[in-house]
């Protein structure tokens, strides 16, 4: 419970680091929560951490899309700040640190896993960013 | 119809979009939407964006008209102003403005003071640190650790971005938070070093450049997609090799 209050805290802080808009915080802070909630359950049901990290910044892309729609605001303002508690900052810690202590081999397996991850997220953004602008097509373009 | 000022117009917008943190396909469709807002008949402005500069051009009977402008200065990222002035396009072409209101209105955007003064943006970054730190396993006495040296960190990164590119800038700032962070490991305060580092550099990710990177390469914008991808790499090998040399010199703290 309380690492969901500290992740919509965490999500919410970083994105006044973007001056983000005062009408989009509460928006936000969910959106963090749940990101965190998709990789709480994801490590309790034993799902892969890439698979996880996948399906959890599809979810939170998708939702930044619809709520850039609703309250008329670029999808960055939702989607840079909602999918940052998933970055795999242990992963990529582990590694550097078995480069450091020359365990080679393990970094670069610690290494593929932390790009596999990242991979994953921005594959999340993509494919909801495609979604997006095939479904709802952004009202501007109507006036054309 | 003033040619000049549609075009004027539309260069002003658009710089500020690109130095406050929007994509380059969002400032080309506002250039496109502003413009037949002003009155220019639609297809008649055309616009190449890439991260560091903008090209615009505009036909009309008499000839055609370009302008270029280069987009330099540190990039202070700013989304309200962003929002502000997508709101403005939204509104200009509903009619809502005129061409000269809209310039006035663009430089009080520009003018105005950032929407969260500095103390706040120092204690979110503290706040985001110290949680993040939590988050990835930290105790909750961890916080402050973290809380510090993202602080450090954001603060570093604020006052060399002035002075110097802002891939340096990153990586002095990520080797501050990150030693800050093993130096508290090594005079015994806490025993997880891991999860501080992680937390000190989280607001130096390249979050928004990751972002706009990928929505550029899908909005087909392949220069500027490519350009802030490079971006973000850069960054993230800055703030990699800052932590590696952090980690490699904790052992002799101790």
């Amino acid at each position: 419970m309380i690492i969901i209050v500290l992740s919509m805290v965490a999500t919410v802080s970083f994105a006044i680091l973007y001056q983000i808009p005062a009408r989009a915080i509460v928006s936000v802070g969910c959106l963090g929560a749940v990101a965190e909630l998709f990789a709480l359950a994801a490590a309790h049901y034993h799902v892969g951490q890439v698979a996880a990290s996948f399906t959890a910044s599809l979810v939170v892309s998708l939702l930044s899309e619809a709520l850039a729609r609703v309250q008329r605001m670029p999808v960055t303002v939702f989607a840079v700040p909602g999918i940052i508690v998933l970055v795999p900052g242990m992963e990529a810690y582990a590694a550097m640190k078995d480069f450091v202590v020359h365990q080679y081999v393990l970094g670069l397996a610690t290494g593929t896993q932390t790009v596999l991850i990242a991979g994953a997220l921005a594959s999340g953004l993509v494919i909801a960013g495609v979604l997006a602008r095939s479904v709802w097509r952004p009202r501007i373009h109507e006036s054309d | 119809m003033d040619e000049e000022q549609i075009l004027h117009l539309c260069m002003q917008a658009g710089c500020l979009l690109l130095r406050y943190g929007g994509e380059t396909s969002r400032v080309e469709q506002t250039i496109a939407h502003m413009s037949i807002g002003a009155g220019a008949s639609p297809g008649s402005v055309h616009s190449f964006v890439t991260p560091t500069g903008i090209f615009v051009s505009m036909t009309t009977e008499t000839g055609t008209t370009t302008r270029l402008t280069r987009v330099t200065g540190p990039a202070r990222m700013d989304l309200s102003k962003v929002t502000r002035i997508n709101d403005l396009s939204r509104r200009l072409q509903r009619g809502a403005y005129t061409v000269t209101e809209a310039l006035a209105e663009l430089e009080r955007i520009e003018t105005s003071s950032p929407r969260y003064p500095r103390w706040i943006q120092m204690l979110a970054a503290a706040c985001s640190s110290g949680s993040f730190t939590v988050i990835m396993g930290g105790r909750p006495l961890d916080f402050l650790f973290g809380a510090a040296g993202g602080l450090l960190a954001q603060e570093i990164t604020g006052w060399l971005t002035q002075y110097a590119p802002r891939f340096f800038a990153v990586l002095l700032a990520a080797l501050g938070g990150a030693l800050l962070a093993v130096a508290s490991s090594a005079f015994g305060f806490t025993h997880h070093e891991g999860a501080i580092i992680i937390g000190a550099i989280l607001p130096l990710l390249p979050g928004l450049a990751v972002t706009n990177s990928i929505r550029d390469l899908l909005a087909g914008d392949l220069v500027a997609g490519v350009a802030r991808g490079a971006e973000a790499v850069f960054t993230a090998a800055a703030i990699a090799v800052a932590v590696a040399v952090a980690i490699g010199v904790s052992p002799h703290l101790a």
